[in-house]
């Protein structure tokens, strides 16, 4: 599944780092969700909607598929 | 977009240390062993225990590095190394040296385990993922190679248990590192 992490982090100056402590996981964690290599569980998907402030829907896009 | 290691369980000088403790392991158990062989010729036993006893400080202490800093998957690769090196069922038989033994093992494993699954219980949805992945696809190699070996079994060598053990947990070990890895590319 694809998603606009990366250009949602890079918005706000954030590192990986950065937003995987907030969201209160691993940065390869981050890291592996960022480049579709990981769809993230719902309760995860909620917490990154909640930390930028939008839409599920508007940041990970159900359509395109990952390998996960 | 891969800057790093494959997991923040596995460290760089997590890996050095490692390797030195499972060096350092090995040397200062072989060493100790060569002692008691020459334990009634005293200066021959001193060359080799001294040596060994500063090996396995040295192995102790790169461990509770490794520990102190939560890099828990090298300790299924430690124990895998320290099983069959300690060589439990073969262990001279006395009753009060075996309850020694048996003390001292139930102590390391009862840490090793309360460690590893504080490690795992505080480990993100990810890493879980990683270690059901692993555990699943090693341990049906095992248990695959354990059938094909009980086919054989009355042409083939005996199987130790420890064996069997430190297999399952080499292989745990192993899974995680290329399912941690996979993630990452």
């Amino acid at each position: 599944m694809k998603n606009r992490l990366r250009v949602l982090r890079a918005e706000r100056r954030w590192s990986q780092a950065d937003l995987a402590g907030r969201l209160g996981v691993s940065r390869q964690t981050v890291n592996a969700i960022e480049n579709g290599r990981y769809d993230p569980s719902l309760p995860l998907a909620f917490a990154v909607a909640r930390v930028f402030g939008s839409a599920i829907e508007t940041i990970f896009d159900p359509e395109s598929s990952g390998d996960t | 977009m891969f800057s790093g290691l494959p997991s923040e369980r596995i460290s760089r000088i997590g890996v050095a240390e490692f390797v030195g403790a499972a060096a350092t392991l090995v040397a200062g158990t072989l060493l100790l062993r060569r002692a008691g062989l020459f334990y009634l010729e005293r200066p021959y036993s001193y060359y080799f225990f001294f040596p060994g006893v500063m090996a396995l400080f040295i192995s102790g202490w790169l461990v509770f590095r490794i520990v102190r800093r939560g890099e828990y998957p090298w300790v299924f690769g430690l124990a895998a190394i320290a099983l069959p090196l300690f060589q439990p069922s073969v262990a001279p038989y006395t009753v009060r040296f075996r309850v020694v033994v048996a003390i001292r093992d139930l102590a390391l494993i009862t840490t090793a385990v309360l460690f590893v699954a504080r490690s795992i219980r505080r480990a993100d949805e990810l890493e879980r993922r990683v270690h059901v992945q692993a555990v699943s696809w090693s341990y049906t190699a095992i248990v695959l190679a354990l059938v094909s070996y009980a086919m054989f079994e009355d042409v083939l060598p005996p199987l130790h248990a420890t064996w069997v053990a430190s297999a399952l947990l080499a292989s745990w070990m192993a899974a995680w590192a290329y399912e941690s890895a996979r993630y990452q590319r």
